[in-house]
């Protein structure tokens, strides 16, 4: 005889119990594999779908806002011996129309690619009928939003890319977006990288696929692209070497020219303003140097005299026979031309007005004056149009009347004389001043140089390998991203639905523990006697429970492992449920299912773990008896009842009390605060609830309460059985509790859609434009020039420049690798402050929280800078997990590292999932991302507003602005949350349902314990119905109590939303499970008593 | 026959929930090697938690147990355990034998309590000596359910003995056998008391089974008493 055969006797004897027990066990193991296995699978399926995104492509260059010339794929593939696994490409965002659906598509991206491209492809090919010049493909998610298929004609909307930002001063009028119509040859799948994205999202995006040489065509472009994709094969910091070793002048956009006598050259930038760094890495190279900025004066005026429209150039006195030292900062040297225009001479004081770009593109007109230096004949001395760079709109125009400079032009104030001047010397400026004082006026965030005039030996080639040394691509704002690695970390922390399923199936996990503890427990009960004599012939406690332990190992184990089987089942129905009814919550994927052996290990561990603590404390009491009382069949009388009657009016007062306190505290309408005061009241009740009953129950021991019926009689053991009958009324009130109530935490971004401090921030609309939208739409200008006062609605906009990142909302299963920055004016923000604050580091900025985005962050000496910024909490803490006062690196667009400190949590919004920034620190970074992508807009109501929305998306439409009432934009984001409540409802409520098993389970031990009792009382002439009655009244009084108590505490959590309208709540899902609890756990009591009332209650008698 | 095994000094009993009814008040009893007596009282008046008691399945309010010369107030858990399963064996009115084992494996169960001390060949040896001195050596395969109660009841004598104790305790032993086979198993007991020089102390209410057993002493009042 040993151990372990005592338990495999005792497990075959009590086979049936163990059964049960092991069915519960099974169960907990399948919901928790099945749980984690959902994790695995949507791990796999996100891998899986990053891996159809990128297929062969390693490490890719972006151009940013440059294009550079497609040869530098060659060159630098040629230079590192990697041939063809480089590829050229253009990747621009545009709009889309079906003329024919009339269904229009926004941020479309549009590929320009090459052979090499489809090299990196899934399948490895490019489509048939690619080697076509015209060929045309869309990906099956464009197709299916446009209702285009093959041979559809497409009319397609782009910005024509301009040499500089179109915020830039003088950046001209080109700012309209090109259409090219197109005809559709191929839907691509995923295999011809239908799902092809640089972003770590999930979404599929929306693609048109072109022929480079076509696309670069449209975009006059020709023979440039702004991205280069290499291979898996070559690495990241391969391929920024191989580029960095390749780079010529033509790539970063620069010209040399010869000055004077080929001794002295002038590098230029078609780009118009120089980036610092370029300045600087000539400095280091060239003997010499001089920088020059030239800029437009809209007047040069002497008194009444004015000269319009002049090019005046800023210079040092180096290189240049004009400028010398003694030149002071508000002196100038003036044409000929211009002296005798003005009338003036050495000495005199003349006046230069001149428009800059003020906060967001606004024009700023200001004045200096000067004083005349000096007065040279133009065209001599190398006065010439050399000093003057390639403005857009100035410099490639014929005649004044051409000039669309990107500054208001009064084409009035222009005479012959000035004609003359423009035929014979075109943009020759006609007046210097010192450089000093030409970049206090001029100087923008673009840069502070038009060109810089330098002396150095050799022409192009040395001083393109010299400025190699010290200038690198990324310093442009040209960086190498490591895709691979990008994606796989996306992957690897992208959101766990793993752990979202466990924690969401803990009342089903707990029921079916329950289920098997009481299981378990009633079968040592049954054993008492068998512990008893154990104890008595001289085993220790621990050994006792040892044996049952052991027998709960083996009974864990084999559970275990079943379960793990079952556990396919639960994922199986998961993903199916996540692909259809719970779409919202994982959207754009498709799943597929996966399982690793690590995941089933740790369910299974832990299901035996669990397991075993469960058996462990249920098994305690019993063995904590005296073996004495085991051996006799008495129960320890040695217990203190006063003390918890005492506990029974705490519970019920402390419950009450709290619970009203919760009802009529102080709250915010609509806010989270509001439905957590009214749930935390609900859960209050529940308490006070339970203990309501039973102090109830514990009325029945009065002698009043006995035996007026047989009903009475049956509720008479509720007494002697007090805590059990408690812990039926605890489990069905707060399982039926939580499920129902939990649903007060939906969101519904419609109600208190126009309140400030609301998800919506007020806005009655929300707008997103696929490329940049440059006025101002508060502004008269705009208003006037777009027809916006002929729709008679008063509204005002807030704007927001955006600079491409991940999507960090709930929406992008991925972990967002570089969330959207968005810029906003901080003053204009914190003026209107419409978004609630959760949390912010400085209590003090409470009044106006959104100026913690003008605070100056100190750093230290050479580390990156920091700016402030603020996000939405649920986006901070699950999508980038991190926590106030944390950092998020960022490059600036010269490729410099800056960070990005959270000083502020914004409660939930619809600017969740992005970073938002001052709009100053936002374009001291990306100074090339001109105008707003993002609006929000104010007014009345979404109704009143509706004609205003209707009429900028068609005034703005060509740059795919997408109008919609701001709450049906925040409930996309709260559809993920509602989706996940249903869920947990769902799971919850088969939880509950489970739980009524255990119902059965009490039923049957309380019947069993006293089948002597029911046995004497069939002889005293009772029926089997009348005794089945009684036993049914006992119970179904705990169970309905447990219920109902339950349900109206659930009522008053979930008030907030009944108050607002029924529409949010699942009324038909709650019904249905609140419904199947309290059938379900009538119908388990009244079979358990049938099955156990149909044994021959005389014998129990003869035994006792 | 004067070296004492067990001896109980001024020993008094009550529960926490109600102190005031003293179950057993100054009750002192010695128990010689080889003793034999049984005791007898009215329905409650504590024969079974003096039982308890002396086996060590419980603990005695006020006074002091010394089992072999030794006190056991203030022993572990496990200090109790091991002299119960060295010293004493036990007897209830039911057998309490395990439905999932054989009368032999029921037999061998307390033998685990002493874990490698016991040569299992050998304890097994001994429990089919026992059971086929009780007359059961053709039901040593049996279950307790194929057992009749007389015999269900000798396993359990059986069980008690497989340890080798000094003191057998038997609670109302007889409670649940009919006359022919009370006075076959309180014959076993006695002879057993005179074979394996074990004390034997029975507690019953049943005056024909104390005649039976020879010396007889009364618990009344919680003080035991010489039978008037």
């Amino acid at each position: 005889m040993n151990f372990v055969k005592l338990a495999t006797r005792s497990l075959f004897h009590y086979r049936w119990i163990n059964l049960s027990v092991l069915a519960g066990v099974a169960l907990t193991s399948a919901i928790l594999s099945g749980a984690l296995v959902v994790g695995d699978s949507v791990k796999e399926s996100l891998r899986q779908n990053a891996a159809a995104r990128t297929a062969g492509i390693g490490p890719v260059l972006l151009g940013g806002e440059r294009y550079f010339s497609d040869s530098l794929a060659e060159r630098a593939s040629a230079a590192g011996g990697i041939n063809e696994a480089l590829a050229s490409a253009i990747q621009v965002e545009g709009t889309v129309l079906n003329r024919k659906s009339g269904q229009r598509a926004n941020k479309v991206q549009i590929l320009g690619v090459d052979e090499n491209f489809w090299k990196l492809s899934p399948s490895g090919k490019a489509p048939d009928g690619f080697a076509d010049e015209n060929w045309i493909g869309i990906n099956e998610s464009l197709g299916s939003r446009v209702a285009a298929e093959v041979a559809e004609t497409l009319i397609v909307r782009v910005e024509l890319p301009g040499a500089l930002s179109k915020d830039a001063p003088l950046s001209g009028e080109s700012e309209q977006t090109t259409p090219f119509t197109i005809e559709v040859n191929n839907v691509l799948g995923p295999d011809q990288f239908g799902l092809y994205s640089l972003r770590a999202e999930q979404v599929p995006p929306s693609t048109i696929f072109v022929k480079l040489a076509k696309l670069q065509q449209f975009l006059e472009q020709p023979g440039r692209s702004n991205l280069i994709l290499a291979d898996e094969s070559v690495g990241a910091e391969k391929l920024e070497a191989l580029t960095n070793a390749s780079w010529g002048l033509d790539d970063l956009q620069l010209t040399v020219s010869a000055i004077e006598n080929g001794d002295v050259n002038q590098l230029a930038s078609s780009r118009v303003f120089f980036n610092e760094v370029i300045v600087k890495a000539l400095g280091e190279v060239a003997e010499v140097e001089s920088p020059v900025l030239t800029y437009l004066g809209t007047s040069i005026s002497n008194g009444e005299k004015a000269t319009p429209y002049s090019m005046v150039s800023g210079v040092g006195p180096a290189l240049n026979a004009i400028v010398d030292q003694e030149l002071e900062d508000d002196g100038i040297i003036v044409s000929d031309w211009l002296a005798e225009d003005l009338g003036v001479v050495v000495g005199d004081e003349v006046g230069l007005t001149y428009n800059v770009v003020s906060t967001g593109r606004a024009l700023e007109e200001k004045e200096r004056m000067f004083r005349v230096a000096k007065v040279l004949p133009i065209g001599e001395q190398g006065w010439d149009q050399s000093w003057t760079p390639a403005f857009p709109g100035i410099f490639d125009v014929d005649n004044l009347d051409e000039w669309e400079p990107g500054i208001p032009i009064d084409r009035d104030r222009i005479r012959d004389k000035d004609d003359a001047f423009w035929d014979d010397y075109r943009a020759t400026p006609k007046a210097f001043v010192n450089l000093a004082a030409a970049q206090e006026m001029w100087g923008n965030r673009f840069g502070e140089v038009t060109a810089v005039r330098y002396e150095m030996k050799g022409g192009d080639e040395p001083l393109q390998d010299s400025l190699r040394e010290h200038l690198r691509l990324s310093d442009l704002g040209m960086v190498v991203r490591d895709l691979p690695a990008e994606s796989a970390s996306a992957v690897a922390n992208s959101f766990d639905f793993g752990a979202l399923f466990a924690s969401m199936s803990f009342f089903l996990i707990i029921a079916a523990l329950v289920l098997a503890g009481l299981v378990f427990v009633f079968g040592i009960e049954q054993r008492a006697s068998q512990i008893g004599l154990l104890l008595a012939v001289g085993l220790t406690k621990k050994k006792v429970r040892g044996v049952f332990l052991l027998e709960a190992l083996l009974l864990s184990i084999a559970g275990a492992l079943l379960g793990l089987l079952l556990g396919y089942v639960y994922t199986r129905l998961a993903l199916y449920g996540m692909s259809g009814v719970w779409k919202e919550a994982a959207a754009g994927i498709k799943f597929v299912y996966h399982l690793k052996p690590e995941t089933l290990m740790i369910a299974f561990a832990s299901t035996v773990v669990i397991s075993l603590v469960v058996v462990c404390l249920a098994s305690r009491r019993v063995t904590a008896i005296q073996p004495g009382f085991l051996i006799a069949g008495v129960e320890d009388i040695s217990s203190d009842k006063k003390r918890k009657w005492r506990w029974d009016w705490v519970s019920l007062i402390v419950g009450l009390a709290g619970g009203f306190g919760c009802l009529f505290a102080p709250k915010l309408e609509g806010t989270m605060a509001e439905q957590g005061l009214f749930f935390g009241a609900g859960f209050l009740f529940t308490v006070a609830g339970v203990a309501f009953f039973s102090l109830l129950i514990r009325r029945f021991l009065k002698p009043s309460a006995v035996l007026t019926s047989l009903g009475a009689l049956g509720r008479q053991h509720t007494v002697r059985r007090h805590g059990r009958s408690l812990a039926v009324i605890g489990l069905m009130a707060s399982g039926v509790f939580m499920v129902t109530a939990i649903n007060s935490f939906r969101l519904n971004g419609e109600s208190g859609a126009e309140r400030r401090g609301a998800g919506t921030g007020g806005f009655a609309y929300f707008g997103e434009s696929t490329l940049p939208i440059y006025e101002d739409l508060n502004s008269t200008e705009a208003w006037e020039k777009y027809g916006i006062n002929d729709v008679e609605v008063g509204f005002s906009a807030l704007s927001f420049r955006v600079s491409d990142g991940d999507d960090a909302s709930c929406l992008n299963l991925n972990r967002a690798q570089r969330p959207r920055l968005l810029g906003v004016q901080t003053d204009l923000i914190a003026e209107i402050n419409p978004f609630s604050f959760m949390k912010m580091v400085d209590a003090e900025a409470a009044k106006r929280p959104w100026k913690l985005l003008d605070r100056m962050i100190e750093v230290e000496d050479g580390a990156p800078p920091v700016i402030p910024g603020v996000i939405d909490q649920n986006t901070a803490t699950y999508a980038l997990q991190i926590g106030l006062g944390d950092r998020v690196s960022y490059e600036t667009v010269s490729g410099a590292a800056f960070e990005v400190e959270i000083v502020g949590f914004l409660d939930t919004s619809v600017l969740q999932g992005s970073l938002i920034v001052s709009e100053a620190n936002f374009i001291q970074f990306f100074p090339d991302a001109g105008g707003y992508q993002l609006f929000l807009i104010d007014g009345e109501s979404p109704e009143i507003l509706e004609p205003l929305a209707s009429h900028l998306t068609r005034m703005f439409g060509d740059r795919g602005l997408e109008m919609r009432p701001t709450f049906q934009k925040l409930n996309e984001f709260n559809a993920v949350q509602n989706t996940y409540l249903s869920i947990f409802s769902t799971l919850g409520g088969l939880g509950i349902f489970l739980g009524t098993l255990g119902l059965a389970v009490i039923v049957s031990r309380n019947v069993l314990e006293r089948k002597g009792q029911l046995g004497v009382m069939q002889a005293m002439g009772f029926t089997r119905r009348d005794l089945a009655g009684m036993v049914l009244s006992e119970h179904w009084f705990l169970h309905v109590s447990g219920v109902l108590v339950g349900f109206v505490a659930a009522l008053i959590a979930v008030w907030p939303l009944l108050a607002k309208g029924l529409s949010s709540l699942p009324w038909l899902l709650l019904a249905g499970i609140n419904g199947a609890v309290l059938l379900g756990g009538l119908v388990f009591c009244w079979v358990a008593a049938r099955i156990v009332l149909r044994g021959d209650l005389m014998e129990a008698i003869r035994r006792e | 026959m004067s070296d004492s095994i067990l001896e109980l000094k001024n020993i008094s009993k009550w529960y926490e929930s109600n102190p005031e009814r003293k179950i057993l008040e100054g009750l002192d009893l010695q128990v010689n090697t080889g003793e034999r007596f049984s005791i007898v009282g009215p329905s409650g008046c504590g024969k079974s938690t003096l039982l308890n008691i002396l086996g060590t399945l419980d603990t005695p309010s006020e006074g002091a147990v010394t089992l072999n010369g030794v006190a056991t107030g203030g022993m572990s858990e496990k200090a109790l355990s091991a002299i119960r399963a060295r010293t004493i064996g036990f007897i209830f009115q039911m057998h309490h034998l395990l439905p999932q084992c054989t009368a032999l494996e029921n037999v061998l169960v307390p033998t685990l309590a002493l874990g490698k001390e016991v040569n299992p060949v050998e304890a097994s040896e001994r429990a089919f000596d026992l059971l086929k001195r009780v007359g059961l050596g053709d039901k040593v395969e049996s279950n307790p359910g194929q057992l009749s109660g007389g015999e269900r009841q000798r396993v359990a004598v059986v069980r008690s003995l497989i340890n080798r104790p000094k003191l057998l305790l038997a609670d109302e032993p007889t409670g649940a056998l009919d006359e022919d086979n009370a006075h076959r198993l309180v014959d076993l007991l006695v002879e057993l008391n005179e074979t394996e020089a074990l004390s034997l102390i029975v507690v019953t209410h049943d005056m024909d089974v104390a005649g039976r057993v020879g010396e007889t002493r009364t618990l009344k009042n919680g003080k035991i008493v010489p039978l008037s």
